[in-house]
């Protein structure tokens, strides 16, 4: 069910800099695995490169086998692979049931269906509430996209990637915004929809949280990556205490 | 000036404009699709109707086509002229952003223009087609025939915008909200974007054809001048005015408006004010676009929803007013950041 | 022929005066201003009366008439259009619109109707060879080129100018390392109109004056912006030769009523084969 990823090698170049340089990593089927790193270390770009928002100018991309690398964003999507922003991103203008509903495939979303059978209650809309209870957000159901708070609209944006049923799912600093309670919410968000079987990969600033999430840890570093593995190994390596050095050292010798 | 005369011009010109006004909201309130080039689709069926409807040519006349078919057909054909037109210019460029569209389907617009006046053959040039034949018009007196056509255009109106309704109400009219609000979101959902949009302009030109061939009947003429960039405007600032993204705000707008230019209108009896009071109209009618473009986006649609939940609130006790759920109006807000991370 | 050619070249370089000011405003607030004709109307017409009306003499006339439209102009930009920038181009090509019906309208009202020209003295007509040209068409030609290396020099020598273009690459960047923007807008707002304002007395050397020219012009302004690629300046100048040379030399085949139609050619053509135009960047489709 769940696909590992794997990138080797891979570059990219925007005008004369280089983003991403040589960044190899592999992140285990089934497994939440974090990557880190200072500002400006690539892991956006990386995350970009995975769903083929751009091509990498060398390397090459995989996820479960398959070469992926040079795919259309469509053709990754339809792949399995979702994906959730830094900055959340919804449909404005719907509310937010059907923010998630209007993900799931339905047989009356066509031209012909709308007029002939438009009839009210299907399981689009049963399961649409499932994953909004799954997420904490089913009593705001009725409310629109626009009304909810930073947080709200996070987990808003993870409701409509499972909506998917995706196989890998990629969280973009998903904890910026949240307060405690909420933060341990996506924990056990996490931990639930990796027992599922998904793979789940996250970009954090929050060094705490990724310390009690995830299994394994990358971190890069000027478009490097730089450390590998488990997180307690990780944060003791001396390469990645000196790139945190005076920003944000304290974070990573606290973890 | 007749009360009775004004409320039959605003129910049978201001029909004919809420049809055009719920074929724009399908694409522009609905779908996101800006198209400046609604009077062709609107000239396309009023054309089409007429020559599928007149009688044949006699000797004296330079067009070569009248088929004499009922009026059934000829408003089906109407459509279809629409449609088909809406096929060939939209097709090219639904890709387009925006004001690309805009300006791409206006172009096309004004192409189809020259093309009206030009090819006498069929449209008979620059004269057009006059002393038209109005459906039923046997049936009651002259001087109560006015009446007759505005109920007619009153009941396809209420047929249009039932129909219409039930299509935006349905899961299909949330996955054209979805390609608007975020379109490369929807097409990662497994969207076919292009389409959906094809399918929402091609609907709205087949209802701007049927209005087309409604408007012959309260006319009787289809002549070039009367199809100007001028009407699509105009339209533009009826969905303004009655909230772009509601369809029963299409229809406000549109009465509000005709309303509005005819009262004015009535108004003017001197003379020299006759003369100018086009333009005054033409000022006030942008002086109160911007203003509800700036300050009441949501138009006259969000305004008396508002006050109904303002109403309802009060007996219930509830102090949550202005609860929008679905709220109608996004293509007027702020822009979203459309890159990605 | 090459009488036409010598047409297509003034023509070209009116159409050139004509979309500076609209190319600087696309490029700086990256939207469309269909309202930059009307402002052109306005100049022309103003001319006319405090020339023809009031009888004051032309360069006076012209002058005023131009420092009136770049006050309106920039009195426009600041109270209509930049509250309505954060909610994208697609709207604010509709606001324009409703910007088009509140001059058309008010001008329309106060001007009255039939044809009107300004009271030119007559100057001989010039002949380079076989060609024809008036001293007024030279004159267009002249101002053309002035204002286009005019604004050249600003935008590259002046510290307004540089100002100018920080922003129109990146506002908040510019704002954040300390442009004044706030200036640096206004300054676009004048120059802009100032230059609707010179092209309407220009239209106002050469042609009688209608209510309904700013249609017309505005089509013809697109065409030679989208031609030229949204957002480029300098290609304007080509652009619009082009367009000139075309809609001039097209009439050996074509009856002359279809000039215009050269303008809707070229806004489908460019615009579903490459949106992008000549210059411009590339264009993100939505």
């Amino acid at each position: 069910m769940s696909l590992p990823i794997d990138v080797e090698g891979v570059s990219v170049q925007f005008g004369g800099v280089r983003a991403v340089r040589d960044a190899s990593l592999h992140v285990p089927a089934g497994s939440v695995t974090g990557l880190i790193g200072p500002n400006g270390a690539g892991k956006t770009t990386l995350f970009n490169l995975i769903c083929q928002v751009l091509p990498p100018t060398s390397g090459r991309i995989s996820i479960g086998g398959v070469d992926t690398t040079g795919m259309t964003m469509t053709r990754c999507a339809a792949m399995g692979v979702a994906r959730t922003f830094q900055t959340p991103r919804g449909f404005s203008g719907l509310d937010v049931r059907n923010n998630v509903q209007v993900m799931l495939p339905d047989p009356r979303d066509s031209f012909l269906g709308a007029l002939f059978r438009p009839g009210r209650g299907s399981d689009a809309r049963a399961r649409a509430n499932e994953l909004l209870d799954r997420v904490g957000l089913r009593d705001v159901a009725e409310q629109s996209h626009d009304r909810l708070s930073g947080g709200e609209q996070r987990m808003l944006e993870i409701a409509r990637q499972l909506a998917l049923s995706p196989k890998v799912l990629l969280l973009d600093e998903p904890t910026a915004g949240l307060d405690l309670p909420h933060q341990d919410r996506l924990r056990q968000l996490i931990l639930d929809m990796r027992d599922q079987g998904l793979t789940i990969f996250i970009v954090e600033h929050n060094i705490g949280f990724l310390m009690r999430t995830v299994q394994y840890l990358h971190v890069m570093n000027l478009g490097e990556v730089i450390a590998s593995g488990e997180p307690a190994d990780v944060t003791r390596d001396p390469r990645v205490v000196s790139a945190y050095l005076g920003r944000g050292a304290d974070a990573i010798a606290r973890a | 000036m007749n009360l009775m005369q004004l409320l039959i011009t605003v129910v049978t010109l201001g029909g004919v404009y809420s049809l055009l006004s719920l074929a724009l909201n399908l694409q522009l309130g609905y779908t996101g699709l800006i198209n400046f080039g609604i009077v062709a689709y609107f000239a396309a069926g009023a054309y089409t109707y007429v020559i599928l409807v007149q009688p044949a040519p006699g000797e004296f006349d330079s067009y070569v086509f009248g088929f004499g078919l009922p009026v059934w057909v000829g408003l089906i054909g109407a459509g279809l002229a629409g449609s088909v037109f809406a096929l060939i210019t939209g097709w090219p460029c639904l890709r387009l952003r925006g004001e690309y569209l805009a300006l791409t389907t206006f172009a096309f617009a004004e192409v189809l223009g020259s093309v009206i006046t030009n090819a006498d053959a069929i449209t008979n040039g620059t004269l057009g087609f006059t002393n038209l034949p109005q459906p039923l018009e046997n049936l009651v007196a002259p001087q109560d025939y006015s009446k007759l056509l505005a109920a007619m255009i009153a009941l396809i109106v209420i047929i249009v915008y039932l129909v219409i309704r039930r299509i935006t109400a349905s899961p299909y009219g949330t996955v054209l909200k979805a390609v608007r609000d975020d379109e490369l979101a929807a097409s990662l959902a497994g969207k076919r974007i292009q389409r959906l949009r094809l399918q929402s302009f091609v609907a709205g030109a087949f209802i701007s054809g049927i209005a087309g061939a409604i408007y012959t009947w309260y006319t009787t003429v289809a002549s070039p001048g009367l199809f100007s960039a001028d009407i699509t405007f105009t339209v533009f600032i009826i969905l303004t005015l009655g909230g772009i993204g509601s369809n029963l705000g299409a229809l406000i707008g549109a009465f509000i408006l005709i309303g509005f230019q005819e009262v004015v209108r009535g108004l003017a009896t001197n003379p020299v004010v006759a003369e100018r009071v086009g333009s005054v109209v033409v000022a006030l009618e942008g002086l109160m676009f911007l203003l509800v473009l700036r300050f009441f986006p949501g138009g006259a649609a969000e305004a008396l929803t508002r006050l109904r939940f303002r109403l309802t609130a009060k007996r219930r006790g509830r102090s949550d007013a202005g609860q929008n759920p679905d709220s109608g109006t996004p293509v007027l807000a702020a822009s979203g950041d459309g890159s990605v991370g | 022929m090459l009488q036409y050619a010598v047409f297509g070249v003034i023509d070209g370089a009116f159409l050139l005066l004509a979309t500076l000011g609209f190319a600087l405003v696309s490029r700086v607030h990256q939207f469309l201003n269909i309202a930059h004709a009307e402002l052109m109307s306005i100049s022309a017409l103003l001319t006319w009366w405090f020339s023809g009306g009031l009888h004051l003499p032309i360069w006076l006339a012209a002058l005023i008439a131009i420092i009136v439209v770049a006050v309106l102009g920039l009195g426009i930009g600041r109270v209509v259009y930049e509250p309505m920038l954060v909610r994208g181009p697609a709207i604010m090509l509709i606001v324009s619109v409703g910007v088009v019906y509140l001059i058309h309208g008010v001008t329309e009202g106060i001007v009255p109707p039939g044809i009107k020209s300004l009271p030119l003295p007559d100057l001989p007509t010039i002949y380079l060879g076989s060609v024809r040209v008036t001293v007024y068409q030279l004159i267009i030609v002249v101002i053309a080129v002035l204002s286009f290396v005019g604004l050249h020099l600003f935008l590259s020598r002046t510290r307004v100018g540089t100002a100018v273009r920080a922003v129109s690459a990146n506002r908040e960047l510019a704002r954040v390392r300390g442009v004044d923007v706030e200036r640096a807008t206004r300054y676009v707002w004048l120059i802009a109109s100032g230059l609707a304002g010179l092209a309407g007395v220009a239209l106002a050397l050469v042609s009688t004056l209608t209510t309904d020219l700013a249609f017309e012009q505005i089509l013809l302004i697109l065409s030679v912006s989208i031609l030229a690629g949204l957002g480029s300046i300098y290609g304007v100048a080509l652009s619009a030769m082009i367009i000139g040379l075309t809609m001039d030399l097209s009439t050996v085949l074509v009856p002359s009523g279809y000039r215009t139609a050269v303008a809707f050619v070229v806004i489908i053509a460019v615009l579903v084969f490459r949106p992008r135009g000549l210059f411009g960047r590339k264009v993100r489709l939505v």
